[in-house]
């Protein structure tokens, strides 16, 4: 009974949420996306088009590949964990609110 | 090489070999449905799946070959380590939910899923089963070279060694036998990693400095910078990271690792721990190929052969005496078991779930048929890459690895991202983008220098002579844009009402996953 009276008092309402929910989804891979590919892609261009500039050294014995290179190794664990904590915390549970 | 004792290196591995029969053993027992075999019931935890995506995803040559690379060019051989890295947060954003919610065993479940099914699980199969044979072929050969290299085996033995301890993990343990395999291999590949990094750290007073400086003191500054040796081209190293970032994103066993635990959470959960494993190794790999650099010496490796793929053993051998060496020998060779298991088995999920299931059967193939299918696929398989690798012995096949990344960043990346997320892609979208992709990719490696120059022995200069263009090492910066461009014109000279009306049904299912009662829309 309250099923049927709560989906017929507002039929667009928990349609929208879901569209809302799988855009924001959708907005958060996308800028997470975007920060890998612009960062590696950026790097590989330096790597092809200036490596004088790559192999600029920082201090005596670290060029700036060799700061570079490892922190492109870590910025996609940095960047799984942001998204696994926003699933765990924002994105599940509004998952689960609108699918009861 | 004659001067380590090798019968330290073979009885560690009979030990690995031993425990994992043991472990196949007992998986047997627990493989009774098809589900069991391709995805382990769901019953790995999250923990575990990340390691057994790091052991299917760290091949030899993530070891070897990076160490190896490092040793002789410096810096270089990190493009490899970082491209090896990327393509993880790419298919954690975009592929994994729906690949999970979606999809049952295989990437063909989602591409087909709106689509009409024969014909781009057809297609699907194709891109996949190109990537897991080049894949395959080339891990079998490396194998082959490199036991003949590490213990004094004789090649044809040590590829059919290899070839039948797969056949057993597969055919009787499935994927519960693989998952623990790779995580055993696993383990012990990032454990040996970490004592050799720290062995090799206690000779530089446990600083990168100190490392780094030595390095450059006794082979010049060049090995701190980016040269060109590695990655000839500039273009070459853009297409390179093209094939490597995607094409990582779209290989399917890594994929199908996705089905093996309880829910799209741990899915998650599982990429993420993979990446982190995935990242420490390679941060200790780089310390390692340094380090061999400095206490080895480049010269020392070439004259051990193998093309610098015994930087690393060479140097446990140095820091850490006989029994090491053996140790990471061993290592090495457990790490080329674990990985054509798993290619195996995701070739037989192809087979069997794709083509036979849902083309041949269309549906109506019972439980046990679909199991009997699949060994007898797996024995096909294993059969199969112990013959090509004995024909290909000796033969570069190195390319093949990236021809294998290629097809699959070419042929399986677009097809599985629009059917995610274009409502208007079609059928013959799909498979004309799928097909090309694969046929492209193929076609400009064989009239690439890769082939033509390295394989067939011809002169560059004769190449050039005869055609105007000559196409790139790296196929994929043309590969891939044409195969999405293929998608996106023939989907919309065509109509099929049919898949853009499953688009909302499929977003659904993306969210809420099969356990969908929710209202319709």
């Amino acid at each position: 009974m309250s099923v049927t009276s709560i989906e017929s008092a507002s039929p667009a309402e928990p349609r929208s949420e879901f569209l809302d929910l799988v855009q924001t989804r959708l907005r958060v891979a996308a800028l997470l996306s975007a920060v890998m590919i612009v960062g590696y892609f950026g790097f590989m261009a330096l790597f092809a088009f200036n490596k004088p500039l790559l192999g600029s050294l920082i201090t005596p014995y670290l060029s700036l590949a060799m700061l570079l290179g490892p922190a492109l190794i870590l910025t996609p664990v940095v960047l799984c964990t942001i998204y696994v904590v926003w699933t765990n915390h924002v994105y599940d549970p509004a998952v689960r609110k609108l699918h009861c | 090489m004659t001067g380590p004792d090798n019968r330290l290196a073979i009885a560690f591995f009979f030990i690995f070999v031993i425990l994992t029969l043991a472990i196949t053993y007992w998986a047997a027992r627990r493989t009774k449905t098809t589900e069991q075999f391709f995805a382990a019931g769901g019953q790995i935890t999250a923990w575990q799946n990340g390691w057994a995506l790091a052991g299917d995803f760290l091949s030899a040559a993530a070891l070897l070959g990076i160490a190896g690379i490092i040793t002789s060019n410096g810096f270089d051989g990190l493009i490899y380590s970082i491209g090896w890295m990327v393509g993880w947060p790419i298919m954690l954003f975009l592929i994994v939910e729906p690949l999970r919610n979606v999809g049952k065993y295989t990437m063909g479940d989602v591409v087909a899923y709106r689509l009409r099914q024969r014909w781009v699980r057809s297609a699907a199969a194709v891109g996949s089963l190109a990537v897991i044979l080049f894949y395959l072929i080339a891990q079998m050969v490396a194998t082959g070279s490199l036991i003949k290299l590490l213990f004094g085996l004789q090649y044809p033995i040590a590829v059919a060694v290899v070839g039948a301890a797969m056949l057993v993990y597969v055919l009787f343990g499935g994927m519960i036998a693989t998952t623990w395999v790779q995580v055993v291999k696993a383990v012990l590949l990032v454990g040996g990693v970490a004592v050799l990094a720290l062995l090799t750290m206690r000779h530089f007073d446990w600083s990168l400095p100190n490392l780094f400086s030595a390095a450059a003191r006794q082979y010049g500054e060049r090995v701190l910078q980016p040269g060109s040796k590695v990655v000839a081209g500039q273009w070459e190293a853009i297409s390179l990271g093209l094939a490597l970032m995607f094409g990582t994103a779209a290989m399917p066993h890594i994929l199908m690792r996705v089905y093996t635990v309880k829910d799209v959470r741990d899915s998650r959960l599982s990429i993420a721990y993979a990446t982190g494993i995935i990242g420490f190794f390679h941060l200790l790999v780089f310390i390692i190929g340094f380090g061999a650099m400095v206490i080895v010496g480049p010269q020392v490796v070439l004259k051990a052969g193998g093309g610098g793929n015994m930087a690393a053993p060479l140097l446990a051998l140095a820091v850490g005496g006989d029994a090491f060496f053996g140790f990471i020998c061993a290592v090495a060779f457990a790490t080329m078991l674990a990985v054509v298991a798993g290619l195996t088995l995701s070739g037989v999920a192809t087979l069997c779930h794709d083509i036979w299931a849902n083309v041949v059967r269309q549906g109506r193939a019972s439980d046990k048929e679909q199991l009997t299918v699949a060994r007898g696929a797996t024995v096909a398989i294993a059969v199969l890459a112990i013959v090509l690798g004995i024909v290909f012995e000796g033969q570069n096949v190195a390319f093949m690895v990236g021809l294998a990344f290629a097809i699959a960043c070419s042929a399986n990346f677009p097809a599985l991202v629009l059917a995610i997320m274009w409502k208007r892609l079609t059928t013959p979208g799909a498979v004309a983008s799928i097909l090309v992709g694969t046929i492209v990719t193929v076609l400009l490696i064989c009239f690439s220098a890769t082939v033509q120059v390295d394989v067939l022995g011809k002169s560059l200069a004769d190449l050039q002579d005869k055609w105007w263009f000559v196409p790139f090492r790296n196929p994929a910066l043309l590969s891939m844009p044409l195969s999405f461009l293929v998608a996106i014109g023939v989907s919309l000279c065509t109509v099929e009402t049919d898949a853009e009306g499953r688009f909302e049904e499929m977003r659904r299912r993306i969210m809420f996953g099969n356990r969908t009662s929710a209202p319709a829309a």
